[in-house]
C-alpha cells in the first residue's frame, strides 16, 4: 500500500471537474424539475475543492478540528473526511473495497469510515496536516480518524463527548468538559501545526454565518410539513454543508435563502414531488444506497420523502436541537462553548434521544412510516431499529421498515430484493393508513 | 491439588457458571452483573453486592437478540442480550456497564426499553486519558457510586472500600505471580489454563477466589504443562474472548500461548490501585482508567508499548490475535499494530472469529500454517 | 366468472383457476431455460385445460411474484405481499400471521382482513431461506423433499454453530465425518433454519399460531423444527397446495376486480 506524503489531488480534481460539468449544463441546459439554486450550489462545492486544491500547492494546512467554524478559525482550510468518501459512491466504491478487502482495512464498518482510510493512504485525497479524532457522531468516525491519524503519522487531538446530552439537558459540567477539550486542542494545534493561530473573531463571524443558514432551514422544515411535500426525496437526503466550511460563507447563506425561495414557489403552485399524485409520506433513516436512486422509484410510485433522519440535521431544522447563537438558561455562550454545544450531536448519545427525533420528526411532517435502513457497520443506529419501529408503531400507529444494506459498496446490491422490500413496505402503509383514515 | 485447580479453572463453562452467584443470592444479597473492566468492582462489593461477569450463550442460535441487534454487530453484546431474553440472566439484579463503543450504549439501550435487569447503569468513560478527562472519569465513578449505594440502600462505608480495594489488589497481585509462571521454558499452565482463572475470578466472591488461588500456588509453582519442548510461545491478543476453546485451538495447533492481552485475561488484574491515602475514590478512578487498557482506549501507543514489552519479558515468538466479529475499536486497531509488529520484525496473525465457539477447522488450519512459519523463523535464528 | 392468478417464483410458475372464486385447477412447474413468458404462458394454458376452459373465457388474469413484470398477457400485475395475504386470509382456519418461506426468502406478515399490515424479513443471508437447504442437502446425498421425513427419525440432538449457510456446509461435511447420523444432522439444519424464523417471528410480537406458505411448508421437518424454536402452532394449509396460496390470492385479487365485477 503506497503512502503519499505529498497531496496526490485525483479526488479533489474529479470533484472540481463534476462541478463545473454541472454548472456548465445548467448554464446551458437547465432541467426545470431541479432547482436553479443548485448552479450556485455546485459553484460553491467546486470553490471549496479549489481551496483545497490550492492550500496543499502552497502549504496552507489543511485539517479538520471539530467544526468548520473552528477549522478555518485555527487557520487551517477545511476537510471534510467522511463527507469526501461519500462522494465516491458506485465504481470507485467498489475499487476501494478491492484495496480494503485486500489490505486487511475493516470492511464491516460504516463504508464511508472504511473508504476514507484507502482514500488518504492512496494519496487520492491529500494527508491532512491535521484530523481531530471524536465520538460526538459515532464510534466508527472516532476509530477510523484514529486509525488514519496512528499509521500515517498525521497529528491529532481526541475530543471526547459525554453519553448524556449537555445540550439537551442544558449541562454545565459536560458543556465545561468539552470546551476545556477544545481549548487544549486549540493550544495543541498551534503548538504542533505550522501556520495555525486561534483567531476568536473569525469564529465568531462564521458561527453567525452558520446561524444564518440554519435559521433559513428551519423555514424549510415548515415547507416540508406542506401536503403534498416539494421537496424530492434526493433532496431531503443530501447532506448539508453548513457555510463555515465553505470559502465564501456568505455565498452560502444566500444559497439557501434562493432555495427556500423556489421551495416557497413550488408549494404555492402545489408542486409534489411524488407522482402521479402522493398517496404517502415516509421518513428515511440513517442512510441509503447511494448508488442507486429510491427516492425517485418511491416518487414515480406516489411516495414523498420529506425528510431524512442523519445525525443532528432534523433537530436543528425542527428547532428542537439548539444551534449556534440559541439561548443558554442564564447566560451568552462564549463562541468556544458555541463549539462545544454543537459537537453534541445527539445520535451519538443515549439512544432515547435518537427515537425521539424520529417521533418528533414523523408528527411534525405528517408521515405515515418510517424506511430504517439499517447499515452494515453502523452501530450507532442499527440495534435501535426495533426500538423505533415499536414506539413508531404505538405512539403513532405507523410501521417501519427495517432494510439492511450498505451505503457506498454496490457489489452485493441486489436490486430485485431491494425494490421488493420497498414494494411490500409501501403496501403495508397504503394498508394502515387506509385503517387509519376509516377507523373511529 | 490438581482436582483443585482444575475444578477452579472451569467455574466458568456453562453448567458451573451460576453457582456462587446463585449462592450469594441465597444468602439474601444482590448480584450485579458487568461486562468490561473499567467498572470499579471494588464499589460493588463494598455495597455488599457481588459483582459478576456476564459470559454471553455460547449457543449459535441468538433469535431473541436478533429482534434488536442485526447479525453485524457486536457479537458479544448480541449474545449476552440473547442471555438476558432468554431467561439465562434472570437471577442478575443488575447491570453497569460503560460506554465500551457504540455496540455496548445501543446494548444499554435496548436493555433499558425492554426493562432488563432491574437496575441499569451506564457510566460515561472517555476515550483516552489526560487530567480533563481523568476528573470527568473520576466524576462518572463518583455517580456510579452513588448510583450503587441508592440501588443497595446501603452507604458505603470508606472503611470497608478501603478493604475492598486491599482484597482486590491481593486477587491481582496472585493472579501476577500465576502469570510470571508461565515466563518459563515450560509454562505451569496452559493459555486456555489461564483463561479458566481469570474468568473464574470474576464470577466468585473476590475473597473466596484469593483463598482457592492462595492454596494453589505452591502446587502451580511446581507445575509444567505437557508437551511444549520446542513449540512456539505465542502472545494471544483478542477481546470479549470467553470461550478457552479459542484458547486451545491455538495450542492444539501447536503453539505453547504464554501471556495474552485478553480483557478476559491479563487486562482484568493487571496493575493494583495505588496510593489509596488522600483520596481513595479518585484512586481507584486513575487505576481502572490511566493504564494502556483495551482498543477503545485510543491511545493505541501505550498498548503497543504494554505488548512489546510483554513479548519480550514472556519470550513470545509471535502473536495470534482472534479479534471478535463486528468489534470495531480492535478492527481499527489492528492497522496500526500491523505496522508496529512490523517494524519490530514480529509475526503477527489476526483473524476474526465468533464469540460462540464457531469455524475452528478453518481457523486451526491459519493458525498451524502461521505457526509454521514461526517456527521456522525460529529455527533459523538459532542456528 | 373465470379468474386466473399466476405466481411466477425464483424457481417455480405457479398458477390457480377460479370459477365463480371456486378453485377448479391448478399447475405447478419448475422454471428451466429458454423464454419465462413463454413457460408461464405453458403453465397457464395447461391449467386452463385442466380446468376445461378456453383462454378467451378468462375473466381476468393477476400476475404476481418476482417474475410478474415479464408477464405481458396478464390484465395487472400486483404485488406479492399482497396476493399471499389475500390468499391466506381465505384459507381456514383464520391466523393473524403468516410465514412465507421460498428459495430467496423467508418472510412473516401480519395479516388484518386480508391486507399486510406488518412484515418482517431475513436479512440478506441466505441461511434462514431454503437456499440453506439446497446448500446444505448436497454433502448428504439427500433431495430438499427426502430431508423432512428423515429428519423425524432422528434421536440425538446436535448443533450447527455456522451462522453462515456457506460456513454451515463445511460444518456438516465434518459432521459426516465424525459419523454422526444423517438424520440427526438434518435435524440440526431445520434447527438451525428455525432459530432464524424464530427471530422474524419475535420481532412480530406475541404470535401464537402462524399459516406456513409456499413450497417449504411441505417439508414435515422444518415445518416440527419452526413449531419446536418459536413455540407457536404452525398450521399447514390442507384444502390448498401451500405452493399455490399466492397465485389463490392474486386470483382472488382479480375477482374483486371492478372489471370483472362489472361483467357479471
Amino acid at each position: 500500500m503506497k503512502v503519499q506524503e505529498n497531496a496526490g489531488l485525483i479526488y479533489i480534481k474529479h470533484e472540481i471537474a463534476t462541478c463545473e460539468r454541472r454548472i456548465k449544463r445548467i448554464k446551458e441546459n437547465p432541467d426545470p424539475s431541479k432547482p436553479q439554486s443548485n448552479i450556485l450550489l455546485y459553484e460553491m462545492e467546486r470553490d471549496f475543492r479549489i481551496e483545497q486544491r490550492e492550500a496543499c500547492k502552497t502549504g496552507k494546512p489543511v485539517g479538520i478540528a471539530s467544526m468548520g467554524g473552528l477549522t478555518r478559525a485555527m487557520g487551517m482550510v477545511p476537510w471534510d473526511a467522511i463527507m469526501s468518501a461519500d462522494r465516491t459512491h458506485g465504481k470507485a466504491a467498489t475499487q476501494y473495497f478491492e484495496t480494503i478487502r485486500k489490505e486487511g482495512i475493516p470492511e464491516h464498518t460504516c463504508d464511508r469510515c472504511s473508504i476514507l482510510i484507502p482514500m488518504v493512504q492512496q494519496g487520492d485525497f491529500p494527508k491532512p496536516q491535521f484530523t481531530f479524532m471524536s465520538n460526538f457522531e459515532c464510534i466508527p468516525v472516532l476509530f477510523a480518524h484514529a486509525a488514519l491519524c496512528h499509521t500515517m503519522d498525521i497529528p491529532s487531538f481526541n475530543i471526547d463527548i459525554p453519553i448524556k446530552s449537555f445540550k439537551m439537558d442544558n449541562d454545565e459540567e459536560g458543556l465545561a468538559y468539552v470546551v476545556e477539550q477544545l481549548r487544549e486542542m486549540v493550544a495543541y494545534i498551534e503548538k504542533t501545526v505550522p501556520g495555525t493561530k486561534y483567531n476568536e473573531e473569525l469564529l465568531v463571524e462564521l458561527q453567525e454565518y452558520d446561524r444564518q443558514f440554519l435559521l433559513e432551514f428551519r423555514k424549510l422544515w415548515k415547507l416540508k410539513a406542506t401536503i403534498p411535500c416539494p421537496l424530492s426525496g434526493r433532496e431531503s437526503f443530501r447532506e448539508i454543508r453548513l457555510p463555515s466550511m465553505y470559502p465564501d460563507p456568505a455565498k452560502a447563506v444566500d444559497y439557501m435563502r434562493l432555495y427556500l425561495k423556489e421551495i416557497e414557489e413550488r408549494v404555492e403552485k402545489g408542486f409534489s414531488a411524488a407522482q402521479p399524485e402522493e398517496k404517502l409520506r415516509l421518513l428515511w433513516s440513517v442512510a441509503g444506497p447511494f448508488y442507486d436512486d429510491p427516492f425517485s422509484w418511491l416518487e414515480q410510485r406516489g411516495v414523498s420523502i420529506p425528510a431524512a433522519e442523519m445525525t443532528v440535521y432534523n433537530g436543528w431544522f425542527s428547532g428542537r436541537e439548539a444551534m449556534w447563537g440559541d439561548p443558554w438558561p442564564g447566560r451568552k455562550l462564549t463562541p468556544l462553548e458555541e463549539e462545544a454545544r454543537q459537537m453534541d450531536f445527539v445520535w451519538g448519545r443515549e439512544g432515547h434521544y435518537w427515537v425521539d427525533t424520529h417521533l418528533h420528526s414523523c408528527r411534525d411532517l405528517h408521515l405515515d412510516g418510517i424506511i430504517y435502513f439499517q447499515q452494515w457497520g453502523c452501530p450507532t443506529s442499527n440495534s435501535l431499529g426495533k426500538v423505533i419501529a415499536d414506539t413508531a408503531e404505538k405512539e403513532l400507529g405507523i410501521p417501519t421498515l427495517l432494510i439492511e444494506g450498505r451505503m457506498l459498496e454496490s457489489s452485493m446490491f441486489d436490486k430485485k430484493d431491494f425494490y421488493g422490500r420497498l414494494e411490500e413496505f409501501t403496501e403495508i402503509c397504503a394498508a394502515k393508513k387506509a385503517n387509519r383514515q376509516t377507523s373511529p | 491439588m490438581e482436582e483443585k485447580f482444575q475444578t477452579l479453572i472451569h467455574s466458568n463453562d456453562p453448567e458451573n457458571r451460576n453457582k456462587w452467584a446463585l449462592e450469594w443470592k441465597e444468602q439474601g444479597h444482590k448480584v450485579i452483573g458487568l461486562l468490561d473492566i473499567y467498572v470499579p468492582e471494588e464499589i460493588i462489593s463494598a455495597a455488599g453486592l457481588l459483582p459478576w461477569r456476564i459470559t454471553g450463550t455460547w449457543d449459535a442460535a441468538v433469535p431473541r437478540a436478533a429482534v434488536h441487534r442485526p447479525s453485524m454487530t457486536c457479537r458479544y453484546c448480541t449474545h449476552v442480550l440473547e442471555s438476558f431474553m432468554n431467561g439465562d440472566l434472570d437471577f442478575v439484579d443488575g447491570l453497569v456497564t460503560t460506554q465500551i463503543d457504540d455496540d455496548f450504549k445501543r446494548l444499554y439501550d435496548v436493555l433499558n426499553y425492554i426493562d432488563k435487569p432491574g437496575f441499569l447503569h451506564i457510566m460515561y468513560l472517555p476515550h483516552t486519558t489526560s487530567k480533563t478527562t481523568l476528573d470527568m472519569w473520576k466524576k462518572s465513578v463518583n455517580s456510579f457510586k452513588e448510583a450503587i449505594e441508592t440501588y443497595s440502600g446501603n452507604k458505603i462505608d470508606p472503611d470497608e472500600l478501603q478493604r475492598q480495594v486491599l482484597i482486590y489488589n491481593k486477587m491481582r497481585a496472585l493472579l501476577r505471580e500465576v502469570y510470571e509462571l508461565r515466563k518459563r521454558e515450560v509454562p505451569a499452565l496452559t493459555g486456555a489454563e489461564a483463561l479458566g482463572l481469570t474468568s473464574a475470578a470474576r464470577i466468585m466472591p473476590r475473597e473466596l477466589f484469593n483463598e482457592q488461588l492462595e492454596q494453589l500456588i505452591p502446587y502451580l509453582n511446581e507445575r509444567k504443562i505437557e508437551k511444549s519442548d520446542g513449540k512456539p510461545r505465542i502472545f494471544m491478543g483478542g477481546e470479549w474472548l470467553d470461550h478457552p476453546g479459542y484458547v486451545r485451538l491455538v495450542e492444539n495447533a501447536g503453539a505453547t500461548v504464554v501471556m495474552d492481552e485478553f480483557d478476559t485475561g491479563s487486562q482484568y488484574f493487571w496493575d493494583i490501585v495505588y496510593d489509596t491515602s488522600d483520596d481513595l475514590l479518585g484512586a481507584l478512578a486513575k487505576r481502572y482508567m490511566m493504564r494502556p487498557g483495551l482498543s477503545r482506549m485510543a491511545q493505541w501507543e501505550m498498548q503497543a508499548n504494554r505488548n512489546l514489552a510483554w513479548m519480550n519479558e514472556f519470550n513470545a515468538d509471535g502473536v495470534v490475535e482472534l479479534r471478535s466479529l463486528y468489534s470495531l475499536p480492535l478492527d481499527y486497531r489492528y492497522l496500526f499494530m500491523r505496522k508496529i509488529y512490523d517494524n519490530n520484525n514480529i509475526f503477527y496473525l489476526s483473524l476474526n472469529r465468533e464469540y460462540h465457539l464457531s469455524g475452528q477447522g478453518m481457523l486451526q488450519t491459519r493458525i498451524e500454517a502461521f505457526l509454521e512459519m514461526v517456527e521456522r523463523k525460529s529455527r533459523a535464528t538459532s542456528v | 366468472m373465470i379468474n386466473v392468478g399466476l405466481d411466477i417464483g425464483s424457481q417455480f410458475v405457479k398458477t390457480v383457476v377460479l370459477k365463480d372464486r371456486i378453485n377448479v385447477a391448478t399447475c405447478v412447474d419448475k422454471l428451466g431455460s429458454g423464454s419465462i413468458e413463454t413457460l408461464v404462458f405453458d403453465n397457464y394454458i395447461t391449467a386452463l385445460q385442466k380446468a376445461g376452459i378456453e383462454e378467451k373465457n378468462v375473466d381476468y388474469t393477476v400476475a404476481t411474484g418476482i417474475g410478474r413484470e415479464f408477464i405481458g398477457f396478464a390484465d395487472i400485475q400486483i404485488s406479492e405481499i399482497l396476493c399471499s395475504t389475500r390468499g391466506v386470509n381465505w384459507l381456514p382456519p383464520p391466523t393473524g400471521f403468516f410465514l412465507d418461506m421460498g428459495m430467496e426468502k423467508a418472510i412473516v406478515v401480519k395479516n388484518h382482513d386480508g391486507k399486510p399490515f406488518q412484515s418482517f424479513r431475513n436479512d440478506r443471508c441466505a441461511s434462514g431461506t431454503g437456499r440453506y437447504l439446497d446448500i446444505a442437502a448436497k454433502p448428504l446425498g439427500l433431495s430438499v423433499e427426502e430431508m423432512g421425513e428423515v429428519s423425524l427419525k432422528s434421536t440425538k440432538e446436535i448443533s450447527i454453530s455456522s451462522n453462515c449457510a456457506v460456513f454451515a456446509e463445511s460444518e456438516i461435511i465434518s459432521l459426516i465425518h465424525q459419523k454422526e447420523k444423517t438424520e440427526d444432522i438434518v435435524r440440526a439444519i431445520f434447527k438451525s433454519m428455525a432459530s432464524k424464523v424464530h427471530s422474524l417471528i419475535l420481532k412480530m410480537g406475541n404470535v401464537k399460531n402462524l399459516t406456513m406458505i409456499g413450497g417449504f411448508a411441505k417439508n414435515v421437518g422444518l415445518v416440527k423444527a419452526i413449531e419446536l424454536e418459536a413455540g407457536c402452532e404452525v398450521i399447514v394449509p390442507s384444502i390448498i397446495d401451500p405452493q399455490l396460496v399466492t397465485a389463490l390470492g392474486a386470483a382472488l385479487i382479480g375477482s374483486e376486480n371492478e372489471k370483472t365485477t362489472a361483467s357479471l
